[in-house]
């Protein structure tokens, strides 16, 4: 059977907090192509709104779930993996989403994202990642590439930065996609996909922030990047008709030293999650318990 | 289930029904630099927040191919199919 997805007019109607709309972000900003991908995601798995948390710590990202029809926690910077845990792990019937930026992830909340994958705690993590600290005016953040400008780096940046994807792949994540936010289609599957996965899912999206960080001069020239410089990393895929194709993880970091956006499905593999572990804990412990008694 | 060629739905009496919610578009131009088909482009026209709203230039064009509605970070636009009165 075919699906006619909804229009855009209904998903406005049914997710939307109408009377917070126009959104506050600045003209050209990813955060709310996000949104509008994590909205057709959800509506095309009918996931019920009465079931779905979203959580978010500090940021212009973190602004996300109170435009949401849904249940939302806006949590402190840094931290809200930590209560997505908590919700989860309390209730794990709920769908939990969390909404993070890079510099909230990466930076101050770096820990609780590497020990939730460790744990593979079934939530799925969207991170918009804009390269900088949008909210407090542009500052360097662990994701700034090396050699760009921001209000705190003003004779380039000298560090190195993380890419996230690899990070999560290396720290065992379930699921990791990582896109750009020119790539609707592919993000809205990654999204759906990483809803469905039992277990931690990672979705990292490369996003515009025109006002803090002015790497290109207007809006269309940051969209024009993201289509034109994306190459995709695609480690199972045998046949090498694309150019755009990368299969080997060195090639893929010294193009993106070169300024290349690593895209693509980096990982999707089957792991017990920390639900199914603990449950079997409990009967067994329960079990073992009324045995000795 | 029979598929139509656009020049077939013209015929046919269909066509896009473009609806861009004026007062939320912030004049980004996304949609515009996204259209493979260059149905829309920058109008001489200001939403009450000051913003260049975009403007339908040749709805003939349009192959429905939603990209403009995927890529709008307001959700601001709806394209559907309408049936063209005679
Ligand atoms: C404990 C704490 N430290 C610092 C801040 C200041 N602060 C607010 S937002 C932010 C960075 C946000 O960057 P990011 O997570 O990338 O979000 P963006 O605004 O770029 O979406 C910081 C450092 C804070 N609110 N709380
Ligand atoms: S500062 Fe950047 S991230 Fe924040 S709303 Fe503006 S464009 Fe978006
Ligand atoms: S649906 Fe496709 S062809 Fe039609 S206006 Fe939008 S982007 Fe252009
Ligand atoms: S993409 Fe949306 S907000 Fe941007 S110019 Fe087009 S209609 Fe306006
Ligand atoms: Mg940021």
């Amino acid at each position: 059977m075919i699906k006619i997805a909804n229009s855009t007019k209904d998903l406005r109607e049914k997710y939307l907090r109408k009377d917070l709309l126009p959104t506050i972000f600045c003209p050209g900003c990813g955060n709310g192509q996000v949104l509008n991908y994590v909205i057709r995601a959800i509506d095309a798995l009918n996931i019920s709104q009465d079931n779905l948390v979203f959580v978010s710590g500090i940021g212009c990202s973190s602004r996300l779930p109170a435009y949401l029809e849904a249940y939302g926690v806006h949590t402190t910077h840094g931290r809200a993996i930590a209560y997505a845990t908590g919700i989860k792990l309390t209730n794990p019937e709920l769908t939990v989403i969390v909404f993070t930026g890079d510099g909230d992830i990466s930076a101050i909340g770096l820990n609780h994202f590497l020990q939730a994958i460790r744990r593979n705690i079934s939530i799925t993590v969207i991170c918009i990642n804009n390269e900088n600290y949008g909210m407090t005016g542009g500052q360097v953040s662990p994701t700034t590439p090396m050699g760009h400008f921001s209000t705190t780096t003003p004779y380039q940046n000298i560090e190195h930065s993380f890419n996230l994807s690899f990070l999560a792949k290396a720290a065992g994540a379930s699921y990791v996609a990582r896109w750009t936010t020119a790539h609707s289609l592919q993000a809205i599957k990654s999204i759906k996909k990483g809803l469905q996965k039992q277990g931690l899912a990672f979705i990292e999206m490369l996003s515009p922030c025109p006002v803090s960080k002015k790497t290109f001069k207007n809006t269309t020239e940051y969209l024009q990047y993201y289509l034109n410089e994306s190459i995709s990393y695609s480690p199972n895929q045998n046949n090498n008709t694309s150019a755009h194709v990368f299969k080997d993880l060195h090639e893929c970091f010294t193009a993106q030293y070169e300024g290349k956006i690593i895209v693509g499905e980096i990982i999707d593999k089957e792991k017990p999650n920390y639900h199914q572990l603990y449950e079997d804990l409990r009967v067994r412990a329960r079990n073992e318990f009324r045995k000795n008694k | 289930m029979i598929l139509f060629t656009r020049q077939q739905e013209l015929k046919n009496g269909l066509t896009m029904k473009f609806t861009i919610v004026e007062e939320y578009c912030k004049g980004c131009g996304y949609c515009i630099t996204i259209c493979p088909k260059n149905v829309l482009k920058e109008s001489s026209h200001l939403n009450s927040k000051g913003y260049v709203i975009p403007e339908i230039l040749n709805k003939e064009e349009c192959i429905n191919c939603k990209k403009c509605e995927l890529i709008c970070p307001e959700m601001a636009i709806t394209i559907q199919k309408e049936e063209i009165e005679a």
